[in-house]
């Protein structure tokens, strides 16, 4: 077994998940290969600490500051509603300027003229062949 | 670390019961905050994100198929969570101008071995962290991480090499008083 090879088994051979001969192949090149054996006491020394991290207890409250939060709407909801309202207002206020600032004039010229005259049926009573 | 959750609890809590809810992030609050912790080691750091996912857990909850175990689950909401919490934190924290000022071990370096190995994890990418976790507080499998994480076994066993690789030469000098 090579430097590279071992190197390959190492967690399975950390975690003890190895077959009896692979772990007597990875021992026997840790008993000859001075660097492999270093790597493997630190590798095991930092695998140690990491598994002897002692548990900790959460905060005071926490669980409360959990229930408190999902009482109020998610800040992405919030964004949301303040970018529809202002955008609401922003309509309303356009539209309430609009009104104000165009005169009663220019809103007149712009109707169309309104014809109270009947149209004359007389062609169209001609047409139909009709004599009075 | 194996949180109990009566049966009755998570069916209530599924149907929208406040109260079940509480009860049930009463009952996944140590070990949410262990696992937050173990990728975080900062106290507030874990708190914030606990609540994220106890959050997430909220409003996933209706997805849960009762007909599976819910622990590894929950897991995997959890570990997605942090992983999305911590890239999100990783964006808002700009880096500092000065690299003797930025924390970890070449910075102003503690002289306690185990909290020099702490901040050399806190340096690590979230998905080393994420495996370490996994494997060391929770003791699970190779393959149960990367069913966890939705990742190929091989990719596990490279993360937590490279992982525990990282912390040994960022502790070598001190390897000695470790342990």
């Amino acid at each position: 077994m090579t430097c590279d090879e071992w190197r390959l088994f190492l967690q399975d051979y950390l975690d003890g998940a190895l077959s009896e001969p692979a772990k007597a192949a990875i021992d026997r090149h840790l008993a000859e290969c001075e660097g492999c054996f270093a790597d493997a006491r630190a590798h095991r020394k930092v695998q140690s600490w990491l598994a002897e991290q002692p548990e900790i207890e959460p905060p005071a409250g926490l669980a409360d500051r959990v229930m408190a939060r999902l009482s109020r709407p998610a800040p992405g909801w919030r964004r949301e509603l303040a970018r529809i309202a202002a955008a609401a207002a922003l309509l309303v206020g356009l539209g309430a300027a609009a009104a104000i600032a165009t005169p009663r004039e220019r809103i007149e010229s712009v109707r169309p003229p309104v014809t109270l005259e009947a149209p004359s049926l007389g062609p169209l009573l001609e047409a139909a062949g009709w004599r009075p | 670390m194996t949180p109990e959750i009566p049966d009755e609890v998570l069916r209530r809590a599924r149907l929208g019961d406040r109260a079940a809810f509480r009860a049930l992030a009463e009952a996944l609050l140590k070990y949410t905050f262990n696992l937050s912790y173990r990728m975080t080691y900062n106290a507030a750091d874990a708190e914030d994100l606990t609540q994220e996912i106890l959050l997430r857990l909220f409003q996933n909850l209706g997805r849960y198929d009762a007909a599976q175990p819910f622990l590894p689950w929950f897991r995997r909401v959890a570990t997605n969570c942090a992983l999305n919490w911590k890239e999100r934190l990783a964006n808002r924290r700009t880096a500092p101008l000065d690299p003797e000022l930025a924390p970890g071990v070449e910075g102003a370096s503690p002289s306690d071995p185990s909290e020099r190995l702490r901040q050399a994890v806190q340096d690590l990418p979230a998905e080393y962290q994420t495996c370490l976790a996994l494997r060391y507080l929770e003791n699970l499998g190779v393959a149960e991480i990367a069913s966890t994480m939705k990742v190929p076994v091989g990719t596990v066993k490279t993360w937590l090499f490279r992982a525990r690789e990282a912390l040994k030469e960022r502790l070598k000098p001190h390897m000695e008083r470790i342990v």
